[in-house]
């Protein structure tokens, strides 16, 4: 039974999504300067702007030194030659 | 039907993966997964997101009713959280095929799979810091033991920092339910009410009993590494020790016989919703106790249509 409620949020596809596929990217960053750059984690943007914000603001586990991300296309596996790469989360 | 079962479980492919993480292999591609294993993982996943979501109307109340600014940030904090660890399994439910926009807006509130511990709206900060206390301490229960046992490692390692997160929560939980029971007769009485009401609620988190329990692919394909039973019981030897520190009392105590902590009364038992009053001497039967669980409390519509209208009107956006 399906349950009717008023107001519901209506989705612009376009705007929040950029379109119909959605656009992975990984999180990386350093806590500080000693530290290495790690992988942190993995979000979805429509573009590289809102990346950028989504990461800083699911990822803020620390006040990092240095974040940054990259779009998942553009990793080259190496183990897994030829494959895309796989989900990197966390 | 019977035979159908049968073939499944006695398929090599599924036996095969189930020795596997046995020994303690971990996949990272979703291309290594047999079906079942596909199924569990991906249930398992599911409700860990609807469960995080859940706490946003659960908690925002006590965000209006908390004494101090500081208070209110920390509930908001805790909200804030909860809504990243959603973003993070939304991120790896997409990997299997789910649409995180239609997930969150589009289904039907009853579809929505949450417990009854994360159901009714706080009233007050004192029932937040009781429930982030006892509720949040079984919550971590969970999710800690997904992060030391899960086989599928990018799920794992995305508990990392939802499990370093809650640590605060329990901590912010336990801090406070311990001030606000000595701070004066009435703090006190609406602490020990609170508990009174979460206690049972906690302690049904983790399931049904382990003899009674049907469905053990969690288990056999690791995606948990307790069973129901042995994080219960973890979850009893961190709160009764506090509780009685504290002075609180609460329906559960260490039987030196056993060796292990039990619960004073016989689970499960009726709960008035209306009034949040647990009868302890009324037992209900299992069946009975599934049934409530699947409806979820007069809360659940209301509170997941609130998350999906957005309180706040369209013009937010």
């Amino acid at each position: 039974m399906a349950t009717k409620f008023k107001g519901k949020k209506k989705i612009d596809q376009k705007r929040e999504r950029g379109g119909k596929e959605p656009k992975y990217y990984e999180v990386f960053a350093r806590k500080n300067s000693d530290s290495e750059l790690s992988h942190v984690g993995s979000v979805e943007a429509p573009n590289d702007e809102l990346a950028q914000v989504r990461a800083w603001f699911i990822y803020d586990q620390h006040k990092w030194r240095e974040m940054c991300v990259i779009p998942l296309d553009s990793i080259i596996t190496v183990t897994e030659e030829g494959k895309s790469a796989k989900i990197k989360m966390g | 039907m019977a035979t159908a079962i049968k073939d499944i479980q006695e398929d090599p492919r599924e036996l095969a993966l189930q020795e596997k993480v046995a020994t303690g292999y971990q996949l990272e591609d979703v291309e290594e997964m047999t079906d079942r294993y596909r199924d569990v993982l991906v249930n398992t996943i599911h409700i860990a997101a609807d469960l995080e979501v859940v706490t946003l109307p659960t908690y925002s109340p006590a965000i209006k009713t908390s004494p101090t600014l500081e208070d209110k940030i920390s509930i908001a904090a805790a909200c804030q959280d909860e809504l990243g660890h959603a973003q993070m399994m939304y991120r790896i439910l997409e990997d299997f095929g789910y649409d995180t926009h239609s997930f969150l807006f589009d289904r039907d509130p009853e579809e929505w799979r949450t417990f009854q511990m994360l159901e009714f709206p706080h009233e007050d900060y004192i029932e937040s810091v009781v429930s982030m206390c006892y509720g949040d301490r079984a919550g971590y229960i969970t999710t800690v033991d997904l992060e030391e046992n899960c086989s599928y490692a990018p799920f794992a390692r995305s508990l990392r920092k939802v499990n370093y997160e809650e640590t605060f929560h329990v901590a912010h939980g336990e801090r406070w339910t311990k001030f606000f029971w000595n701070q004066s007769e009435g703090s006190r009485k609406r602490v020990q009410e609170m508990v009174d009401f979460y206690f049972p609620l906690c302690a049904a988190w983790f399931g049904m009993p382990d003899n009674l329990k049907t469905r053990t692919d969690q288990l056999s394909y690791r995606i948990r590494g307790a069973s129901n039973d042995e994080m219960r019981q973890k979850w009893l030897s961190r709160i009764v020790p506090y509780s009685e520190g504290v002075g609180i009392k609460v329906p559960a105590h260490f039987d030196e016989e056993q060796g292990k902590f039990v619960l004073d009364y016989e689970a499960p038992i009726y709960l008035d919703e209306e009034k949040r009053k647990w009868d302890y001497d009324r037992q209900i039967t299992w069946k009975e106790q599934l049934k409530v669980w699947k409806k979820g409390s007069q809360h659940k519509v209301p509170s997941i249509a609130r998350v999906m209208s957005e309180e706040w009107g369209k013009d937010l956006w």
